[in-house]
């Protein structure tokens, strides 16, 4: 288990590096000069020049390189943002609660979704129940989540005035002057956010389930816990739900990694200043301090939960061992 | 002794010590097609009108070749599957129509073990709770008595009690089948029915499992449907052996009788390619090859379901009546106009029919 542990951060050490030099060799490829922005409408040779040495663009790659890793494993910093000069940490410690509220509360969205449809249709399959879930698996991939975000958005919060239209609240120390803050406004603001999210996730999870259960339900040793007199609802729980769920596990994992990067979409739609709209501005800003941040905690984050995955891995299927 | 007491056919005048009867027993699955409305275009009759009992304390053995509703009845038998028509009378009492809650209870009389050791227990279960399970569901004792019980049954099946906590995995093959015997065992049920229990392993370890399950038969007054496809398994566990073919049976007799003197030309074809473990014999034995392949039980033959592949068939006869299943004394039946007249024949001698003693 210890082994096991120091193996997989060690591996997670690696990808890390990996996924960093990638980012800023990428950055350096990119034809445009921060200094440049830096300097805003007075660009003289000389602001550019002082802004270059000021940001540290002066210096070869490596050297940048350098700087940033030792800022970061010393300091554990993350550097100031070339746009506003904020501390790139606070710009993420700011959104990433959000986007954590929304993936996490959208990840639980489409699980309380998918489970029952999935194994409902798969209990009674091509029936009327089981037709009907696959037209809304259709409807859930094909449509976009701006445009699901916008019809949600429009109808619940608009026409019927039953949500809000857009926007977040602080479920625990709210800004001064924040329009609203609490637990429950925050559940409020989230759920058209969380219910927009999830509808990909809960449709492609409907089909997998799905197609789990029914398989399981097939095997031997199904029909041998039959045969030994056992209620179908002690069936399912005992022998189906733990052998069918374990690839939702994985994907669940995977999927909640990079939900972080796909909860742009519904963060833009909702105006969450998320990680995703905040990557989204610092790219077009040219800002790599806060772009190199959020790969950096984007890369941490999937790092962890692909670590939290296996070891669930292991207390589901125990002929796994941690070695 | 009377001639209706094990007449297949009739449910009257029993010895009174059948555990199971089954009669007219069918199972039929629909063939459907379309794309929206699916209709049924026709049914494939894996079995269709079996009747056998089952005295107490007996094996009754089942053979026939791969495909011919072997499984599908013993699975319709422990009400696994849905019966298209016929009655299952286990201990006197119908349980054809019971529903899933009410055969519950039941299910602690009749156990299975099923065929393939490896899929049919739960790998991520551990072998205690696999052995344990029915006694849970049914609530049989608590926690420390169930433990000491499954325990006690894994040493009664040539297990280890410290096995209790490993995982299915972890055995081998014949190891695995103990586990099932032992599962099954654990309510002490009255009948078991064995659905090819040995046929997935070895011959040292088939051996070692049918040995072992007469030793329990011995200590625990067990009743078996056992099946399978391999004669001298079945010769070497069974009382009385039923052939089927094509989801219907053409013989039923003793052990000895079926063996020595068989009456249906397709038990005398099985019996003539039964491997015998001496070289010498095996060259000079002509074995009785049936031609062509078994057929369709979507499209079976007419009347004789046996007469396109039987070498005694005649013509206006065999595939225009339908054979019942003639008594031949001692509880010895088999669905055939032109029987067997001795034991062993060649494949020519087979051919060559007299003319049947006064037929119906």
């Amino acid at each position: 288990m210890i082994r096991y542990l120091i193996r997989r951060l060690l591996w997670a050490v690696v990808l890390f590096v990996a996924i960093t030099i990638i980012t800023y060799i990428i950055f350096f490829m990119i034809p445009t000069d921060p200094a440049r922005k830096a300097c805003g409408q007075l660009v003289t040779p000389a602001c550019v020049k002082s802004a270059r040495h000021y940001l540290g663009l002066d210096r070869p790659v490596y050297i940048q390189y350098y700087k940033f890793l030792e800022r970061l494993v010393v300091h554990q910093s993350l550097g100031r943002s070339f746009a506003n000069r904020q501390n790139i940490n606070s710009i993420i410690g700011r959104a990433a609660p959000i986007t954590a509220s929304l993936v996490f509360g959208g990840a639980v969205t489409w699980l309380l979704l998918a489970i029952p449809i999935g194994i409902l249709s798969a209990l009674r399959p091509r029936t009327l129940l089981d037709r009907s879930a696959m037209v809304f698996v259709l409807v859930g991939i094909s449509a976009h989540p701006v445009w699901i975000g916008l019809i949600f958005s429009w109808f619940f919060g608009y026409k019927l005035g039953i949500t809000p239209i857009a926007g977040y609240c602080e479920a625990f120390s709210p800004p001064q002057g924040a329009a609203c803050g609490g637990v429950v406004q925050w559940f409020y603001h989230m759920i058209l956010p969380w219910i927009t999210f999830a509808i990909l996730f809960a449709a492609l999870y409907v089909r997998m389930i799905r197609a789990n259960v029914m398989e399981t339900l097939n095997e031997d040793y199904v029909r041998t816990a039959r045969a030994k007199g056992a209620p179908e609802s002690r069936v399912m729980f005992k022998h189906v739900l733990r052998n069918a769920m374990l690839p939702v596990v994985t994907m669940l994992g995977m999927d909640i990694a990079l939900g972080l990067g796909g909860a742009v979409f519904t963060e833009s739609v909702y105006s969450l200043h998320g990680l995703g709209q905040t990557l989204v501005q610092s790219l077009s800003g040219d800002d790599l301090p806060t772009t190199q941040g959020i790969v950096v905690f984007g890369t941490l984050a999937i790092i962890v939960f692909n670590l939290i995955v296996d070891l669930l891995y292991a207390f589901i299927d125990p002929r796994i061992r941690l070695t | 002794m009377s001639q209706t007491e094990t007449a297949p056919m009739t449910t009257d005048g029993r010895r009174g010590d059948e555990l199971l009867v089954v009669e007219d027993l069918q199972k039929h699955f629909p063939v459907t097609r379309g794309v929206i409305f699916q209709k049924q275009i026709a049914a494939v009759k894996a079995v269709d009108g079996v009747s056998f009992t089952v005295r107490q304390g007996e094996t009754l053995g089942v053979v026939g070749e791969s495909g011919c509703g072997k499984s599908t009845m013993a699975r319709c038998v422990m009400r696994l599957l849905e019966p298209t028509g016929g009655r299952i009378v286990f201990e006197g009492r119908d349980i054809t129509k019971l529903s899933r809650t009410d055969m519950r209870p039941l299910r602690r009389e009749m156990m299975m073990v099923f065929q393939d050791p490896y899929a049919s227990l739960n790998p991520r279960k551990r072998v205690g709770f696999i052995v344990a399970e029915a006694l849970e569901v049914h609530k049989l004792g608590t926690e420390a008595e169930t433990k000491r019980r499954v325990q006690e049954l894994l040493e009664v099946v040539g297990l280890s009690p410290e096995h209790y906590n490993r995982f299915p995995h972890e055995f081998s093959g014949g190891q695995r089948q103990r586990i099932g015997v032992a599962r099954a065992l654990a309510v002490n049920p009255k009948l078991i029915v064995c659905d090819e229990p040995v046929s997935a392993l070895d011959v040292s370890v088939q051996a070692q499992i049918l040995n072992l399950l007469k030793d329990l038969q011995r200590d625990f007054g067990l009743t078996y449907v056992f099946i399978a496809h391999d004669l001298n398994v079945v010769r070497h566990i069974s009382d009385r052996v039923m052939v089927m073919y094509l989801g219907h049976a053409v013989e039923i007799a003793t052990r000895q009788q079926l063996y020595s003197d068989p009456k249906h030309p397709y038990t005398g074809a099985l019996l003539s390619a039964v491997p015998i473990p001496d070289p010498r014999a095996g060259r000079e034995r002509q074995p009785i090859v049936l031609e062509g392949d078994v057929p369709s039980p979507i499209n079976p033959p007419n009347a004789c379901w046996f007469h396109p592949r039987c070498p005694r068939f005649r013509e206006g006869h065999c595939d225009v009546e339908t054979p019942p299943l003639r008594p031949f004394g001692d509880g010895h039946f088999a669905a055939c106009h032109y029987p067997l007249e001795r034991w062993p024949m060649t494949a020519d001698e087979m051919r060559t029919v007299r003319e049947p003693a006064a037929a119906s």
